[in-house]
This record gives C-alpha cells, sequence and structure tokens, in this order.
C-alpha cells in the first residue's frame, strides 16, 4: 500500500468534507438572511396599514362613539380611511379568523389577519395577511383597560409574525421559523377631542 | 523535492481557503448582526412612539417644565419590560428616557422640545432610537 496515496486521499477528504460544511453554512445563512428581510418586511407592510387605521379612527364621523365592537381579536370601527377616494366615512374591521390556516406555507402556526375596508384602488375587499398572534387592548383616559366603546381613548396593537418558510432544522427535527413582533398603542385625535 | 513542493502548495491552498471562508463568515456574521439591530430598532421606535404619543395629550404644561415640580422626567430613565405572544411567553426590556427643553417663550405660547430616547442592551453595541417632538402651549 503506497502511504502517500492514503495520505493524499485522506487529506483531500477532510478537505471536500470542510467544503461541504462550509458550503451548507453559507446555504443556511443565506436562507436565513433572505427569510428574516422577507419576513421583516411583510411585518413592515401590515403595521404601516394598521398604522393608517388606527390613526383614522373617528376621522370626520362626526360621532363620539365609532366602534362597532372591539374584541381581543377583532374591531370594527369608523372613519375616513383615505383622504383622496370616493368614499366618506367607510367601516373597516380587523380580526383574526383562526380558522382560517394559511395553507400555502410549510408554517402550521400561521393564520390569516383579515382586514375588511376601503383599499388604494378605491374598492371595499377583505385583504388577508399570515401571522401568528394578533391581540387588541383598549383603554380608556385614565388608563384602565375598558370594553366599553364610549369610553376607549388608546388601543394597544400586538403583532407577532413568523416566516411561512423554515431556515434551519433542529437536531430534535423541529423546524426553525423567523420570529418578529411588534407592539404600539395608538392615541388616535378623533378619539381624545 | 517534489514532495516537499506540494506540501507548499497544499499549504498554500488551505491558507487561502481558510481566509475566504472566515471572511465570508465574517460578512455572514455582520448582516445577521444588522438584522436582529433592525429588529431592536423597530420595537424601540414603537416604545419612543408610544411615549410621544401619551405625551402629545399632556394637557398639563408644568409636566413638561424642567424647572417644576411636577415635572414628568424626574422619574426618568424607566426600564420597561415589553411581553409579547399568546401568553406572554416573550419579554424585552427597554430602557427609556426622556427630556424637555423650554425652546420658545413668548406672550403668546411656549413651545417645549421633547426627546425620548429608547435603548435595548440586548446586542453589544446597544441599540439607541431617538425621537424628538415639539409641543406648545398657548398662554392665556
Amino acid at each position: 500500500m503506497n502511504v502517500g496515496i492514503v495520505t493524499s486521499f485522506i487529506v483531500a477528504g477532510l478537505m471536500i468534507l470542510s467544503i461541504m460544511a462550509f458550503n451548507h453554512s453559507i446555504y443556511t445563512s443565506s436562507a436565513e438572511t433572505t427569510i428574516t428581510t422577507i419576513n421583516q418586511n411583510n411585518l413592515d407592510n401590515l403595521t404601516e396599514i394598521i398604522s393608517n387605521d388606527m390613526n383614522r379612527i373617528g376621522y370626520k364621523t362626526g360621532s363620539s362613539d365609532n366602534f362597532n365592537h372591539i374584541y381581543s381579536q377583532d374591531v370594527e370601527f369608523q372613519g375616513d380611511i383615505y383622504d383622496n377616494d370616493s368614499h366618506a366615512v367607510t367601516t373597516v374591521r380587523w380580526y383574526l379568523d383562526t380558522s382560517d390556516s394559511v395553507s400555502t406555507t410549510t408554517n402550521s402556526n400561521d393564520v390569516y389577519l383579515k382586514r375588511t375596508g376601503p383599499t388604494s384602488d378605491g374598492s371595499i375587499s377583505t385583504l388577508k395577511y399570515p401571522v401568528t398572534h394578533f391581540e387588541l387592548k383598549y383603554f380608556a383616559g385614565d388608563g384602565t383597560e375598558t370594553t366599553n366603546t364610549i369610553n376607549v381613548k388608546s388601543i394597544q396593537v400586538e403583532v407577532v409574525m413568523e416566516s411561512g418558510e423554515y431556515h434551519t432544522t433542529r437536531s430534535d427535527g423541529k423546524k426553525q421559523y423567523h420570529r418578529t413582533v411588534w407592539k404600539r398603542t395608538f392615541v388616535p385625535n378623533n378619539l381624545n377631542f | 523535492m517534489s514532495n516537499y513542493s506540494d506540501i507548499l502548495y497544499l499549504t498554500v491552498a488551505m491558507v487561502v481557503f481558510s481566509i475566504l471562508t472566515i471572511n465570508t463568515a465574517r460578512s455572514f456574521q455582520f448582516t445577521a448582526d444588522t438584522l436582529v439591530r433592525a429588529d431592536l430598532e423597530y420595537r424601540a421606535t414603537a416604545i419612543a412612539q408610544d411615549e410621544i404619543d401619551q405625551i402629545r395629550w399632556e394637557t398639563d404644561e408644568n409636566k413638561l417644565d424642567p424647572e417644576h415640580d411636577d415635572y414628568l422626567f424626574d422619574s426618568y430613565p424607566q426600564n420597561q419590560a415589553i411581553t409579547y405572544g399568546n401568553e406572554n411567553e416573550y419579554s424585552e426590556t427597554f430602557k427609556v428616557n426622556g427630556k424637555s427643553t423650554l425652546i420658545e417663550n413668548t406672550s403668546s405660547m411656549k413651545r417645549y422640545k421633547v426627546t425620548i430616547t429608547t435603548t435595548s442592551n440586548s446586542i453589544d453595541p446597544k441599540v439607541e432610537v431617538s425621537l424628538e417632538f415639539i409641543k406648545s402651549y398657548m398662554q392665556e
């Protein structure tokens, strides 16, 4: 047996193994980066629409009671949501439809957060956003939580969003999804005059 | 002699390969760090916006007057633990600091510049977000 050839094979084998491990590491990092960026962009888009809607609650309604109902995962309110559309005051509803799971992703936790109301193209329709958690809390002027629509002065919105696809699989077989969260308390002008 | 040159070639190749892999790994580490920081900044900004939203409706001018006993930011900085999730299973602590400066004082109006700074020490170097807001009070 030629010692030189055997040594060469061992060295080459180690090199190939290290290159394969490095390649796997690059692939995983790349996938994680891409998935994280997509997830953050999705959350950013969603929070922009929520912020627009929440800040316009009661805008141009001329009413002191601008909510049709307030629940922890479902809110319906009135306001002039866009300035340049053909609609004046419209009703907007944000709700978590736990019966409607997202079937197009591998993530089993995501369900649709739905928004029914006016959209930028001038129509009234329902938009759907995959999230894993959505929670609303309503506060009165003194900072206490309230369930009375007349008393609501501020609204806390919490959204947890996970990526639709996993970026790594743990040694126990569990798939790892990127998770990002957002929590804000809105104090809409028209609820506080 | 050719054996020695082969070993030399292999050693140089391995060193070059190692340098490349280290640089690539460092680049990915930097990208991951940037993404985590972006996430933290996003949440820190939301907390600073919450504070400013509350201050927008502050009717008591004394709360923004640094010379007054009722000055709102005397009790700052404050640590705020924010919880997230179905059963509040995730938690994150931010340090919130605020200050108010009188920037205009006329017979008809007083204007204060309020600065809210939110800091997260979850990552090194820390993530810090500052938002400014100008609040005016009409003088009677």
